[in-house]
């Protein structure tokens, strides 16, 4: 016990001043960042109408002051517009003329990449000669693969054909995916490229070859267009299939030559298959119906041929004849299937005379399992001559086809199942439980009387001496005999458990600094890269990947309009929607219906990983992002799998179809992927309580801190888990949990681990924490690889979610976080303590492990503990000092660092609420934290009863009226 | 009627009554000098009879033809006996002779069709064929004698009856019509051939049956001319499958109905019943049997809920149903007590037809009249009539330095009545507002409409300071008025004689003070409606060149583009989502817009989408402006007939020379 009471007074003097500190940074920091923002508005003002009005001088006076911010807001100003060719060139002259850009040039070479990458953006929007041959010296040097990407880009906005010598050789022995971004940023130079040709049209390395490949395909010249046909002849494989590829786009009439069309490599078929779709004549469809029985080419011809018919609507008689004429079966069937997408055209025709044609194409189709057109049709029609007509047909068909009566009895209207003598199907949802898991149960008992034993063994431990006597007596009543001496060992064991709970905390608490630390080096590093990232950049074709979001509902009736209308109107290029509705037993699905005035479609399905099974996929051509899938209910987990089954992107994004997206959160959280070379596999967004904001049909109109105290503290400890935890952890890759709420993940790595942890997927086991187990499964995946991977966490994609606001529902939902963390580190306790995983094995796992799943054990007795000292007068004051400084000051110190953190550069909070945010940062630590640790010891004894599930959260929708 | 009887000179019917039958027959004797011509010699039966008429007036050597109009054994199976005694020629079209060769005999043709329908029998006398065609017979033909006149008709103008005549009397055209209903194949065929009858001169006609029409022949021709015939055609013209069979039938009825009555009323009628009706369309949707009971039973239910007067309402739908489907009429239909009824109700209704028609006679009269000067919405007088009245009224005025007022009162939500309720409301929002001005004007005052929805409020005498608080009462009087659809506000734009005091008082200055006011009332609008403007000065407003919508959530953007526009005169409004920015579309009617791809809310092809769907709004500039411009999101664009897109960076000077170019050459 070396600490004195003075040493112990110095801690807390120490500490409530940098509260005290703390406090006023975020202060100081929020009045700078409104500074900053009229400053902004000061430089955008000269740039745009003052800047050709002054004299250098005036300028200089103006600008030295702030050249990266005067050169900062020249650029985002250029995002959305261009300045006139004389104010341009005006302010670039006056940049040089000061050598601005030689200033600027220095940073391209420091050793952080992201300051690098800050330099060669502004010089590319500088480009004066000076920023140019720099920019071509660094592309040279340069290691790194995505610095070289930005190198690249800025080059091409300047725009000057001398660099073209150096692009081209910055790509030869590149990676494939940098070649493919590469070479979509230097086409873009056009005829000053084509310009330069003559130069590297000989090249021999295959990276140029694909450049002028690629380049061939956005410039039409007829050189380029014979080195096509020459590259498809060539014996480079790849390159003949690019070749293809790129003739198909440029010249499809070409590409459809009977050369092609016959080739042996059936990608190159297929290629050509699909270019005679485009320039079709007469004779295509013949020419191309022999390749509905090539099995590489099948898939290809149907849909070329089906394009055809919708393109030509009079060739729906040549293929009909075609079809009745048709003695092969199997060719019947192709033709039968291309016939389906005019299905209604032959359905209105039953009314003839000789409907007997009509009705064998219909009875084909239906056996095909096509039959949500005659479905839609039939619940449609009001003709009872028809419906009585197509009814016969279905009947014949329905009756030895248990798939398709299965399919009508769910979806025909119930009228005319009555009519078929036939009754509604209603899907049983199955049960779903997690399992008893026997060696879980008695593991956690172990560990459970390991941590009740080990205040009593440390005790005897440290107090051998006495100890050892009373075991030494020979008999217990010698021991009764001399009771002070017992009250006394019971009294000292009381006060050290209380020294112990004070060891406890500041260890915790320390760990937490150290995460605090860590993530304030990610956030400026997060703060660098982002400020690099220009729009216009992240718009550019092939640099930002394709994305699914996908957002599993279950009775979400309340919300699900609001949440659809704000994940459709998303700032991104390219990604689609994907709403699971997970069998719900409210109206979430013909809400949706309705209001997007969906219709069930016929949609393939890549079924790589096993769900629950699809009943219908909708679409509406006016929402072409958007795909709704009705499923039955599985679980969360379970619709996210068919989410990534039905996705057609690179990138999977899941969310709660609960919370809201803000609409750049997209574009945020995939620039994590864009910073490095080693691969991406997961980016988690910030999470943010919703409570209290004002929401309007799906937009965050305003951003309020919420009237509920208990949602006030869990903004704070929010706040305080993401920005200061998982910051931290990813900043040394070792983050391990990726909320549920919000995160993407790369598509072909889920697929690759069997997706998320499902009784139905690849590893028969349900799970409650399912998000942080699928993080933990990819992160081993790659390890076990030895692949060089990142798991990062974005820290302004925010993603605003509603929390609990009763006591009950928040310690449900604790205790279920907590069953589901101890059930994730049990499924994959391999990983604990093996160095051969890393820091992963060695910091994160062993970190969950001690400080949450066995901590709040300790943490409990400890305040218990407090408790009795307490009442029985052990406390003297540095104790009292001691605990106050470990357990309530450090917490609020860790709170008041992680409220600096999420300010620093995010504007989300007003400085009233700053205040009262400060306020509840120090009240939380008075009884709020304490019961969540409580909750946790709770969690950890369900952990060890009978699986209870999931436990319900009642959703008042966004916009219910908040209570006062 | 034992001796043949001479209807002309030298004409003779030499037929033989038949007591018994109701069917007579008559044959012609034509004499002239030396020759004789017998025209439809008549049957087997009558042969003996018609011998001893013919032989008591000419000698049977003397006959060289005998005349088939056409082959029916009634008109000429005696032919062969004839034979056995006379030596003629057989005179007929080809198509008869063909026929008539049937019964046996071997006599000469002289065909008409190859003599040009005319056989000259002696030097003097000439006889013509009319060419009936299918009246009956394909070859059938009636004979035309120009001395006499007659024409000798075959079977047209014949008829059955009990009560023979041989000449025709008053009653004749009727049982002459019910013979033609049921042997002649239709009017179509009839009249052509009445028509040329019409064209001759005929003084008698003489049919085969019947009797010889002497009096008002024209009478007779004009009957059959307009007859309907052919009653056992039904010709079966429209396949009932094609027309969706009954069902589709008994709905073609049901929307009959629904155009006369009230449709609750139409659908509390199968209440009950079991033909069931979609109770949104009204339609048939199902019953239980077949369709033709569905078709009586429908008519059925319809008598025995509502009475016969229903089924007469659909009377002729019906009728024109079954006769161009070929079904049977519905029982309903079939009662005796319907027909009564329905010539009496046709008897009032003709009446009552007459008298509206008077009536609109009369009405065009005056609306011709006053359409010159009135409007026809409001009853007001026009444009046209305000502008020759109010130049008179400035002369006036400012050559006696009075000062008056006028006020231009402009409707704001024309397009967002027109959007939510239509074209119907936003008349009737105009009558009312007509109405409520009308009710608002002081003693002297005028009130004009104006082209479009603007009025015109003249203040003939008046200062400045009254003319304003008139504009400001008829201003908040309307927005707080209760009498329209939805509340509407009024936009005023004001000018006063004095100010154009000392300027020459010419036909100019009344317009150009139109015009002034015409410019406040928008500026009025612009500046957000409900407002009256009386200060601007004349050359400000002009400078308003139009009003556009910025919608982008990204707030510099719009700072930029809006000072760039606003300087080149445009007034400019903005939104940070799709969803205001539709309303600001609606409310604020702009001329150009401008939107981001990516918005939230609604994006801008959501906006455009809804735009387009308003035929009003869909002409308006639509600019696309987005980082986002890639192969689908252009195929989006180009199939919502967007024209401009933009990629962000965009260069101004571009964007706002196009907004520049397309407003001001509007």
């Amino acid at each position: 016990m070396a600490i004195t009471f003075e040493i112990a007074l110095f801690i807390l003097y120490c500490l409530t001043g940098m509260c005290l500190f703390g406090t006023f940074v975020i202060i100081w920091n929020k009045m700078l960042f409104t500074r900053k923002q009229k400053m902004l508005d000061y430089y955008s003002d000269i740039i745009l109408n003052r800047f050709t009005k002054m004299s250098d001088e005036q300028r200089l006076l103006i600008i030295k002051k702030g050249m990266r911010d005067f050169l900062y807001r020249f650029i985002e100003l250029n995002q959305s517009i261009q300045l006139g060719l004389q104010e341009q060139k005006e302010i670039i002259r006056f940049i040089s003329k000061y050598q601005f850009d030689v200033k600027i040039s220095k940073g391209v070479r420091s050793l952080r990449r992201s300051k690098r990458i800050e330099s060669i953006v502004y010089l590319g929007n500088i480009s004066t000669d000076y920023a140019r041959m720099t920019l071509e010296k660094e592309l040279k040097r340069e290691k790194a693969f995505y610095v070289k990407l930005y190198l690249i880009n800025s080059l091409v906005e300047i725009g000057d054909s001398r660099s073209i010598p150096v692009l081209i050789s910055s790509l030869i022995g590149s990676p494939d995916w940098f070649l493919k971004k590469a070479n979509a940023l230097i086409v873009a130079l056009g005829h000053r490229l084509y310009q330069s040709l003559p130069v590297f049209i000989q090249h021999k390395s295959i990276e140029v070859k694909r450049l002028i490949i690629h380049f061939a395909s956005v410039y039409t010249a007829d050189d380029l267009k014979q080195y096509l046909v020459a590259m498809i002849d060539g014996d480079n494989e790849e390159l003949a299939l690019a070749a293809a590829s790129s003739l198909s786009i440029q010249y499809p009439h070409l590409m459809a030559d009977t050369r092609y069309v016959n080739a042996v490599d059936a990608r190159i078929r297929n290629l050509a298959i699909e270019a005679s779709a485009i320039v079709s004549d007469s004779s295509t469809i013949e020419r191309l119906i022999p390749f509905l029985n090539d099995p590489e080419s099948q898939q290809t011809t149907i849909t070329s041929l089906s394009r055809i018919l919708t393109a030509k609507p009079a060739t729906i008689h040549f293929f009909s004849e075609r079809f009745h004429q048709e003695k092969d079966q199997k060719l019947r069937k192709r033709l039968a299937q291309i016939l389906s997408v005019k299905l209604e055209f032959f359905i209105v025709r039953l009314l003839e005379r000789d409907r007997d044609p009509q009705k064998k194409l219909i009875k084909e189709v239906l056996s095909l399992g096509i039959c949500n057109e005659v479905i839609g049709f039939l619940n449609r029609n009001t003709n009872i001559e028809i419906e009585n007509e197509l009814l016969s047909v279905v009947k014949g068909v329905i009756d030895h086809n248990e798939t398709l009566l299965i399919e009508f009895r769910t979806y025909l209207d119930q009228r005319l199942l009555r009519k078929l003598n036939l009754t509604s199907f209603d899907i049983i949802a199955e049960k779903r439980e997690e399992k008893l898991e026997k060696s879980k149960i008695i593991t956690l008992y172990c560990l459970l009387i390991l941590i009740l034993l080990l205040g009593p063994t440390v005790y005897t431990l440290m107090n051998w001496d006495s100890v050892k006597n009373i075991i030494n007596q020979d008999s217990l009543t010698r021991l009764f005999q001399q009771p002070g001496l017992v009250i006394g060992h019971l009294k000292a064991y009381v006060v050290q458990f209380n020294y112990l709970l004070v060891y406890y905390s500041t260890s915790v608490n320390l760990s937490y600094l150290l995460l605090c630390i860590f993530s304030f080096l990610g956030l400026r590093k997060q703060i660098w890269e982002w400020r690099t990232k220009k729009i216009s950049y992240l718009f550019k074709k092939d640099i930002l990947p394709s994305i699914s979001v996908s957002a599993p509902a279950f009775n979400e009736e309340a919300n699900i309009i609001e949440s659809a209308n704000s994940l459709l109107n998303l700032s991104y290029p390219n990604y689609e929607l994907i709403l699971v509705n997970d069998g719900s037993k409210d109206q979430t699905l013909n809400r949706l219906i309705d209001y997007y005035q969906l219709e069930k479609v016929d949609y393939t399905i890549d079924g790589q990983l096993n769900t629950k099974p699809v009943l219908g996929i909708y679409k509406n051509d006016s929402f072409p992002k958007l795909v709704v899938v009705n499923k039955t209910n599985g679980g969360k987990a379970d619709s996210l799998n068919a989410g990534i089954n039905i996705s057609k992107m690179d990138y999977f994004c899941g969310i709660d179809a609960d919370s809201l997206l803000e609409p750049d959160a997209l574009l945020k959280i995939v620039t994590q992927f864009l910073d490095s070379d080693a691969e991406g596999v997961a980016v988690g967004g910030n999470i943010l309580p919703i409570n209290g904001c004002d929401v309007d049909k799906g937009m965050l109109t305003k951003i309020r801190l919420p009237k509920n105290h208990l949602a006030r503290f869990q903004t704070i400890e929010y706040l305080r888990a993401f920005l200061a935890g998982r910051l931290g952890w990813a900043y040394i890759n070792c983050l391990l949990i990726i909320s549920g709420a919000f995160g993407l993940f790369k598509k072909d790595r889920i697929i690759q681990v069997g997706g998320y942890l499902t009784s139905s997927g690849k590893l028969k086991k349900d799970t409650v924490g399912e998000d942080m187990e699928l993080v933990v499964r990819l992160s081993r995946l790659m390890k076990e690889k030895k692949t060089a991977y990142k798991i990062n966490y974005s820290y302004n994609a925010n993603c605003w979610t509603e929390v609990p606001e009763s006591l009950k529902i928040l310690s449900n939902q604790r205790d279920r976080w907590h069953r589901g963390l101890i059930d994730i580190l049990f499924f994959h306790r391999k990983i604990l303590f093996n160095p051969s995983y890393g820091s992963m094995g060695l910091f994160s796992m062993p970190y969950f492990l001690i400080f949450e799943i066995l901590g709040p054990l300790i943490e409990v007795q400890g305040y218990l503990m407090v408790l009795i000292a307490a009442i029985f007068g052990l406390i003297n004051a540095k104790l009292a000092i001691l605990l106050f400084v470990s357990t309530i000051l450090m917490g609020v110190f860790i709170s008041i660092f992680s409220l600096i953190i999420a300010e620093k550069e995010n504007e989300i909070f007003t400085m009233r609420e700053v205040f009262l945010m400060i306020a509840y940062a120090v009240l939380e630590n008075l009884g709020f934290r304490q019961t969540i640790s409580f909750w946790r010891v709770t969690g950890y004894f369900s952990a060890m009863k009978k699986p209870k599930g999931w436990g319900t959260m009642v959703r008042k929708g966004f916009g219910a009226p908040k209570p006062g | 009627m034992k001796k043949p009887i001479e209807i002309s000179k030298n004409i003779y019917w030499v037929g033989v009554y038949d007591q018994e039958s109701n069917i007579q027959c008559n044959p012609y004797l034509i004499i002239d000098g030396e020759q004789g011509i017998l025209i439809d010699p008549g049957s087997t039966i009558s042969f003996e009879e018609t011998l001893e008429k013919v032989t008591s007036l000419i000698s049977l050597d003397k006959i060289r033809h005998v005349v088939c109009c056409h082959q029916d054994p009634d008109v000429c199976s005696s032919l062969p006996l004839w034979e056995k005694r006379a030596e003629f020629e057989i005179v007929t079209h080809w198509r008869t002779a063909v026929i008539i060769k049937y019964y046996g005999h071997h006599s000469q043709y002289y065909l008409v069709n190859e003599h040009g329908y005319k056989l000259d029998f002696s030097q003097n006398r000439s006889l013509h064929f009319v060419h009936t065609p299918y009246l009956h017979f394909p070859g059938a033909v009636g004979v035309y004698d120009p001395s006499s006149r007659i024409f000798f008709s075959s079977d047209l103008f014949g008829a059955f009856s009990e009560n023979w005549d041989l000449w025709a009397g008053e009653n004749y055209i009727e049982t002459m019509k019910s013979f033609h209903e049921n042997y002649m194949p239709g009017n179509e065929i009839l009249r052509p051939v009445m028509e040329v009858l019409l064209g001759m001169d005929i003084s008698m006609i003489a049919p085969q049956h019947g009797s010889i029409i002497r009096e008002n022949v024209r009478g007779h021709i004009e009957a059959l001319r307009d007859l309907e015939c052919g009653s056992f055609l039904n010709p079966i013209k429209k396949e009932i499958s094609k027309s969706g069979g009954f069902t589709g039938l008994c709905n073609m009825v049901l929307k009959r109905y629904y155009s006369l009555y009230n449709k609750l009323e139409i659908v509390s009628i199968f209440e009950g019943s079991d033909i069931k009706l979609d109770p949104q369309t009204g339609m048939i949707v199902d019953f239980n049997c077949t369709g033709t009971e569905l078709w009586d039973r429908l008519f059925d239910r319809i008598v025995s809920q509502k009475g016969i007067g229903w089924i007469a309402a659909v009377e002729m739908l019906v009728e024109k149903t079954v006769k161009e489907y070929g079904v049977d009429y519905p029982n309903a239909f079939k009662s005796t007590i319907f027909n009564v009824e329905k010539l009496s109700e046709q008897l009032s209704q003709e009446n009552k037809r007459l008298k509206e028609a008077n009536e609109r006679l009369q009405n065009n009269l005056k609306e011709t009249e006053e359409k010159l000067i009135r409007c026809p919405l409001t009853n007001l007088h026009n444009e046209t009539f305000f502008q020759q009245y109010f130049q008179s009224e400035v002369q006036d005025a400012l050559l006696n330095h009075r000062n008056g007022s006028l006020l231009l009162i402009e409707l704001d939500n024309l397009t967002s009545l027109d959007l939510r309720y239509g074209k119907k409301v936003l008349n009737e929002t105009l009558k009312i507002l007509s109405y409520l001005l009308s009710e608002l004007k002081l003693g002297q005052d005028y009130i004009f409409k104006m082209e479009g929805p603007v009025f015109a409020y003249y203040i003939p005498e008046c200062s400045f300071e009254e003319s304003v608080a008139a504009a400001e009462r008829i201003r908040t009087s309307v927005a707080e008025s209760d009498l329209f659809i939805d509340k509407i506000t009024v936009s005023i734009g004001q000018i006063n004689f004095n100010e154009f005091y000392g300027e020459d008082p010419s036909q100019n200055s009344a317009l150009k003070m139109i015009d002034v006011a015409r410019l406040r009332s928008k500026t009025a609008k612009s500046k957000g409606a409900n407002l009256v403007c009386s200060q601007s000065s004349i050359s400000e407003s002009s400078h308003l060149q139009g009003k556009i919508l910025i919608i982008d959530s990204d707030s510099s953007f719009i700072n930029i583009l809006k000072a760039s526009l606003e300087t080149d005169g445009f007034s400019v409004l903005h939104s940070f989502d799709g969803e205001t920015g539709l309303g600001l579309i609606e409310s604020e009617s702009p001329d150009a817009i401008v939107a981001e791809v990516m918005l939230p809310k609604a994006d801008g092809f959501i906006i455009r989408e809804k735009i387009m769907a308003s035929s009003t709004l869909k002409k308006k500039l639509f600019i696309l402006v987005s980082h986002q411009k890639n192969e689908s999101s252009i195929k989006r664009a180009v199939s919502l007939k967007i024209e401009h897109y933009f990629r962000k960076p965009i260069v101004l000077a571009e964007l706002v020379g196009l907004i520049k170019n397309r407003l001001l050459s509007s």
